[in-house]
């Protein structure tokens, strides 16, 4: 055990340099930073922004509608007579302008449709710039709205909202016998905000470890390290062992420092669309909310995920010669782990073909990303079968990655020219 | 009985016969060198004898365990220098030293003995405490070579223990060799420069193609061959 924990630390040592510590903190940074980008983006988008109103009704309509315009905006008003209103717009630096037709008022009242033209000046594609038109449409419509309602209730004595919508629809989503008032859009619009972070963390978990993982193996190799290693007195499994302990360790902190950015950042984009109140209530009524015992078993199945990729990367990191070619050597399992990452986001697995699903079954890094959806449905069998398959695929890759290193294997396989020889010197 | 005893030890790579039915045997404290050019089987045989390759036949006893039985056993009681050894960039020499010390040590005590013998082994005054990423070749050769003797092992393998270093660096090297012997270290070396295996060496086998052609003292072997060193000894054997 005291060997162990003397290669383990040392291992740590080895993994903590400065090219790992500054990316870590530029990433927790960067993200943060952009997050709060997104969240002044996004207040800027929804407070109220200046319009400049040419009004050239001047009639006690037209200031109605212009009083209706101050709960969505700073309406700057001229009664008429501007030569250029784009060019004072622009001094003034007002995105949007409304043109009140002269003789608006009239035409109401006779039924004709007045026309009412809104200019949008386009400085870039971002929230703000195309927000503030569209809440002028808003109050636009608010305003057809009113007066639509006022014409039917002049010829009718029926409530004008029967006849625009004879039908009315209310909607319900079924979680698992559980019942929430809500559209199925909302519901997958929330749950994709609160745990679209989720596969990202586990593909970083696991991306992380391995490439420690070969980094530490192929880093022996090229400083020629590992032969001295091997005759110390020493069980040669606890070389690996602890390589794969250290490297799992410090890919879960990693993932900590990623998570806290990854969330600000996700806070910032969602911030806007539901309240954090109003979400929280929809999903809590759906049961559609992590309880401890799901977060538990995420965390077991993400636990051996990151045990079997580091076997794995153990050996796929013997055929290095050096941390350079060792990066390319672990692009195979960078396959494996983004093939179920973005089939998570982007698909839902049970509806895949068969030969599909197999394929995605039979990768061991497919279970934390299928479950962490599933077990939010009620499937827990995901939980066990992930388990089982897991325990049985690491314990097979661990055995053979330790007997690689207490073989003469690690010295004696070379790959050459596509194929892999078994000869030293 | 040699404290060493190697017998038929056979190792091949595919087709390739590194060593072809090498036999020797080493007394205790005797500094034994193996001398041949580059790709004569030397290397693999010190690597088998250090534990990290597995032979394919013959068999080895050290200090009486037998190799590929008693393999943790004989980890203990000795060091292996490889030719191309390198240290781990990130640890200080201190660092170093004491992270291969905690292998070896029992007690605290122990610890702070061997890391003390190799500081001193070592010499590098203030640069021990310095990173290894920022030595010169020869300062990192002297803080391995403090590393495999820093424990005194009841057997040092060292293989071509001056590779690459400077005059100045290879004669301190080899009087560290010399002078550690007297404290009842064995030691088995290997090196394509026969003039510092004659130097360092009580006796020496002529390896080539993975065969020991002789065996014996320098001196002896120059009288044999009517040579004025070991490299005449070598091309009359060889030619």
């Amino acid at each position: 055990m005291k060997n162990f924990l003397n290669l383990l630390k040392k291992d740590i040592k080895e993994i903590i340099t400065l090219q790992l510590l500054v990316p870590l903190v530029i990433v927790v940074v960067f993200y943060s930073f952009i997050g709060n980008i997104m969240q002044t983006e996004t207040k800027k988008a929804s407070s109220p922004q200046p319009v400049l109103v040419v009004d050239y009704d001047k009639s006690a309509t037209s200031s109605q509608f212009i009083e209706n315009l101050k709960a969505v905006s700073i309406p700057e008003v001229y009664y008429g007579g501007i030569v250029d209103p784009i060019t004072i717009a622009k001094t003034k630096n007002i995105d949007v302008i409304i043109e009140v037709p002269s003789g608006f008022e009239a035409s109401i009242k006779s039924f004709k449709q007045p026309e009412l033209k809104i200019y949008s000046v386009i400085k870039g594609i971002s929230m703000v710039s195309i927000a503030g038109p569209q809440k002028v449409k808003s109050v636009v419509s608010a305003v057809s709205e009113t007066l639509s309602n006022m014409y039917i209730k002049n010829f009718t004595n029926i409530d004008p909202s029967i006849i625009k919508n004879p039908i009315t629809l209310k909607e319900y989503v079924v979680v698992n016998g559980k019942i929430g008032e809500a559209s199925p859009e909302m519901v997958s619009n929330l749950l994709m905000s609160q745990v679209i972070f989720i596969p990202i963390i586990l593909a970083f978990v696991i991306i992380f470890a391995s490439q420690m993982i070969v980094s530490l193996i192929a880093s022996e190799k090229e400083n020629k390290t590992f032969e001295t290693l091997m005759t110390v007195p020493v069980k040669r499994p606890f070389i690996i062992l602890s390589k794969m302990l250290a490297s799992s360790i410090m890919a879960l902190i990693i993932s900590v420092f990623y998570l806290i950015g990854m969330r600000s950042y996700f806070n910032g984009m969602s911030m806007g669309e539901f309240s954090s109140a109003q979400s929280s209530s929809i999903l809590k009524a759906l049961g559609l909310v992590y309880t401890p015992v799901q977060y538990l078993y995420i965390g077991l199945l993400l636990f051996l995920t990151i045990v079997a990729s580091l076997a794995l990367a153990s050996i796929l990191a013997v055929f290095a010669e050096d941390t350079k070619s060792a990066q390319m050597y672990l692009t195979p399992l960078m396959i494996l782990i983004m093939i179920p990452y973005f089939l998570s986001l982007f698909t839902n697995i049970d509806t895949l073909s068969l030969p599909l699903k197999v394929i995605v079954y039979l990768i061991p890094f497919s279970y934390p990303f299928i479950a962490s959806q599933k077990v939010l449905f009620g499937s827990v069998s995901i939980v066990y079968v992930g388990v089982l398959y897991l325990l049985l695929f690491s314990a097979i890759s661990i055995v053979i990655a330790t007997r690689i290193v207490s073989s003469d294997k690690i010295f004696t396989t070379r790959v050459k020219r596509n194929r892999i020889s078994f000869f030293g010197r | 009985m040699g404290a060493i005893v190697v017998e038929d030890l056979r190792k091949s790579y595919g087709e390739v016969r590194a060593v072809d039915g090498i036999s020797f045997e080493i007394e205790e404290g005797e500094i034994f060198g193996l001398i041949g050019p580059n790709g004569a089987g030397k290397t693999t045989t010190l690597r088998i004898l250090a534990t990290i390759l597995r032979k394919d036949g013959g068999s080895v006893r050290i200090f009486g365990y037998e190799l590929g039985k008693d393999d943790d056993d004989i980890r203990s009681i000795i060091s292996y220098l490889p030719e191309e050894a390198g240290a781990y960039k990130t640890l200080t020499g201190i660092g170093y030293l004491q992270f291969m010390a905690g292998f070896y040590a029992k007690d605290k005590g122990a610890f702070n003995e061997m890391l003390g013998r190799a500081v001193e082994i070592a010499s590098l005054g203030e640069r021990i405490k310095d990173k290894v990423s920022t030595y010169s070749k020869g300062m990192t050769r002297k803080l391995l070579l403090s590393r495999a003797l820093m424990h005194l092992p009841k057997l040092a393998i060292l293989d071509e223990p001056t590779s690459g270093l400077d005059v100045v660096n290879s004669v301190e090297i080899r009087n560290m060799i010399k002078d550690f012997v007297k404290r009842g270290i064995t030691v088995l070396l290997s090196s394509h420069n026969m003039l510092e295996v004659e130097f360092l060496s009580d006796r020496v086998a002529l390896v080539d193609k993975g065969h020991i052609l002789d065996i014996g003292t320098p001196e002896a072997l120059k009288s044999k061959y009517n040579a004025r060193n070991l490299e005449e000894v070598f091309m009359g054997v060889v030619l």
